[in-house]
């Protein structure tokens, strides 16, 4: 009889359903998912004006930390100039850490101008770089859909910007509500 | 590595009083260790028990422990933890002779800094004395301790700041790195890498750079505080210094690195208030939907269930052994088996919860688990009968005061290994085969019982032995069935001769024998008792004893250290049991 209770028992508990032991929360992949709305930042521009990242709301945004003495960055920034020409309805914000303005200004002149929708902001004491957005390494890039939620984030130079498979995630984040 | 050590730590400005984190939040805050997210509670035990040893620390909670490691890495640099008994080894070391053998993390670093290549030769041998096995233990505290000092180097006040800074700590003061080296190059170029030459303030620069390049140098690879869900690697958690290197950064980690920081900065100003705001609000809000859980295992921490039993079972036992001569007293044995049995079922049930999945999955586990079973069984079988009660009593506080030993890495509550992580077999198999030990382990100090009193004289016709007998071994039978079938899932065969398998077989053919010969009446009563009374030898063989042979697919029980425990047991049950035969067995001729 009480072989047959524990048994009964036994099979009880195993009825309940299975989760992996304290799993951890799936708070952060629902964080890729569903998205976290954009923290309110404002960026100073190379002539000295200032732009919300809110000023973009319905636009799809990437928003790229860089800097002159980063040489992945300088592989990224022909890539992210093809991407902005194919993608008129994109934005790129390219918040550049130099500490000295005339760097940057020496950099694009070397590399090209960009187009309107390619905006460069200067951030030397890392306000949103680092206070805001906790990049440290560079490059870094978030994905921005056109709803303002933070879609996904690129750690390093380890995609190619202007290739098709880019242009389509970036496509797809337009549909965001 | 001294002077490293010594530099890095003197980064830090030291500070005289120590913040009270106790009912701030701060033990609440949930950490992903060894696998399982638990509360900071919990991580700060276990750590405590890997680097120390001990189970608590003196005069101070686990969390206070570990927030004096956290926000004042200087003050815990040179308080005596680390024990180094082995003198030999206190030699090897250069330590002073002292009272109670206890020494700094300053002490044991630089003990240890000139033997670093000596311990890497022994890491890899497998045949240790016991000086090099605590040689090598010390080494793996002193590279925890080591972490947890550094877990919060990039956000704790540094010394060496930069003119108009905002911040003093190494996250604030890295945005002037890269300015900082800028004008270092500069001065290099002109006087090379003479500080002598250098002006107060390009020393001063100079200073900055290699202090920022110091605490990031010595940062790599720290991991062991994860605080911080990674936002952009599911179900990923690291250290705040994991965050920052590995580019998990995120709007939502820098909040929390900045709760992280007025945390320090509370502790540092000895302000209460700030530092709960801080931690309660970090707290729970990473995992809402884990909040009862960790809830509850605090509440498991806080109130010690398993020493509440066994306080209450050794009242029992005294409540029974008083019974034996006075039967009015039997009520208050069962009042306080009733008692222990109900915080010890508690204490197992909250593991449950906690775990999600049976109540036992480790050797540690299996002891609690029987134990109770144990008692339950003396409750039921044996209420009026206070030797019954005695028996039960003995194992319940036995088993409880031997469970803490078997504890392995610190957590009593580590997340399974593959093969065991199966809800359906771990309720079936292993509940059945450890509750089949449990009901052996009555039988077999009912039989001492029983053996005892043919011995002196006085018989105990009352105990239900025999019952029990045939209760194990149809739960030991059962068990070591479905542990079959088990095996034929997960590795392809029913039966392999596996020790853990001899080891439950052993059991089931020893009864089966006893039974046997008390049916043909082959055995005498006394030597049936006997044999009922030596079940507890095979049981110890079979639970623990075969764990030692470290062979077979059971490697997630081999366990050390217990062989010498093990035998002195297993001699003196078998002088024990010999003994009161013989005795019994003699008088009951003489009858």
């Amino acid at each position: 009889m009480l072989t047959v209770a524990t048994l009964a028992l036994s099979t009880l508990l195993y009825q309940q359903p299975q989760r992996v032991i304290n799993t951890p929360p799936d708070a952060p992949q629902a964080y890729e998912q569903s998205g976290k709305p954009v923290p309110q930042a404002t960026l100073t521009l190379l002539d000295g004006k200032t732009v919300a990242l809110a000023d973009y709301r319905g636009k799809v945004i990437v928003l790229n930390f860089w800097a002159t003495w980063c040489l992945p960055c300088a592989v990224e920034y022909p890539q992210m100039l093809r991407l902005a020409t194919a993608m008129p309805d994109l934005v790129i914000l390219a918040v550049s850490v130099d500490v000295e303005k005339t760097a940057i200004e020496k950099f694009i002149k070397r590399h090209g101008m960009p187009p309107a929708n390619f905006i460069i902001a200067h951030d030397p004491e890392k306000r949103v770089s680092q206070d805001i957005f906790q990049t440290v390494q560079l490059p870094e890039s978030y994905l921005i859909d056109s709803a303002h939620i933070l879609r996904e984030k690129v750690i390093g130079a380890s995609v190619t910007w202007d290739d098709a498979a880019m242009i389509e995630r970036l496509q797809e984040m337009k549909k965001a509500r | 590595m001294r002077i490293f050590l010594l530099c890095l730590l003197l980064l830090f400005p030291a500070k005289a009083f120590a913040l009270d984190v106790a009912h701030t939040g701060f033990a609440a805050i949930p950490v992903l260790h060894e696998g399982r997210v638990k509360p900071l509670d919990s991580f700060a035990r276990a750590m405590h028990w890997r680097i120390t040893g001990q189970e608590h620390p003196q005069g101070i909670s686990a969390e206070q422990w570990l927030a004096e490691i956290l926000f004042d890495p200087l003050a815990a640099a040179d308080k005596p933890q680390f024990a180094v008994r082995h003198p030999e080894l206190a030699a090897l070391l250069a330590l002073p002779a002292r009272k109670g053998s206890l020494y700094s993390f300053t002490e044991i670093s630089a003990g240890l800094a000139p033997h670093i290549n000596m311990i890497g030769t022994l890491a890899q041998k497998k045949e240790l004395s016991p000086a090099q096995e605590q040689l090598l233990q010390l080494q793996k505290a002193v590279i925890d301790y080591t972490q947890l000092m550094r877990s919060l180097s990039l956000i704790l006040p540094l010394a060496v700041t930069w003119p108009d800074a905002e911040g003093d700590d190494y996250l604030s003061l890295r945005k002037y790195e890269e300015q900082a080296q800028k004008k270092l190059d500069n001065i290099t170029k002109v006087k090379s890498e003479d500080i002598e030459r250098y002006t107060e303030d390009e020393q001063q620069i100079a200073a900055f750079a290699f202090q920022l390049a110091v605490i990031r140098d010595s940062a790599m690879g720290n991991n062991l505080l994860r605080v911080i869900p990674a936002p952009w690697q599911a179900g990923e958690w690291l250290s705040p210094w994991a965050i920052i290197q590995s580019g998990q950064g995120s709007p939502e980690t820098a909040s929390m690195i900045r709760d992280w920081k007025d945390m320090a900065e509370a502790w540092n100003f000895d302000d209460r208030e700030t530092f709960a705001g801080a931690a309660s609000g970090f707290g729970y809000n990473t995992m809402p939907e884990n909040r009862a859980r960790l809830e509850a295992e605090l509440t498991y921490n806080k109130y010690a269930l398993f020493s509440c039993a066994m306080i209450a079972y050794i009242a029992a036992l005294a409540f029974a052994l008083a019974a034996i001569r006075r039967p009015g007293m039997t009520m208050g044995a069962v009042g306080a088996l009733c008692a222990g049995a109900l915080a010890h079922g508690a204490a197992m049930a909250l593991r449950v919860y906690i775990l999600e999945r049976p109540p036992v999955g480790t050797l540690y586990e299996s002891v609690l688990f029987v134990a109770l079973i144990a008692v339950i069984t003396a409750l039921v079988a044996g209420r009026r009968n206070p030797a019954l009660l005695a028996a039960g009593a003995f194992t319940g506080a036995g088993l409880l005061f031997i469970a803490p030993l078997l504890i392995q890495s610190g957590d009593t509550m580590p997340v399974l290994v593959a093969v065991l992580n199966t809800n359906f077999w771990l309720a079936t198999h292993v509940i059945i085969i450890t509750a089949g030990y449990g009901f052996s382990i009555l039988c077999g100090l009912a039989a001492h019982i029983w053996l005892a009193g043919a011995a002196f004289g006085k018989p105990q016709s009352s105990l239900p032995m025999h019952r029990l007998a045939l209760v194990a071994l149809l739960f030991t039978t059962v068990g070591t069935i479905l542990g079959g079938i088990w095996a034929d899932q997960s590795w392809g065969r029913f039966w392999g001769w596996d020790p853990k398998e001899n080891g439950a077989l052993m059991i089931v053919l020893w009864f089966v024998w006893a039974m046997h010969g008390r049916r043909a009446a082959r055995l005498t009563p006394p030597l049936y008792a006997a044999a009922l009374a030596a079940v507890n030898i095979i049981v110890a063989l079979a639970w623990f004893g075969v764990n030692l042979l470290n062979v077979g697919l059971h490697s997630y029980g081999f366990t050390s250290g217990i062989a010498l425990a093990l035998t002195a047991f297993c001699l003196a049950e078998a002088l024990l049991i010999g003994g009161l035969w013989y005795k019994g067995e003699r008088r009951e001729r003489t009858a």
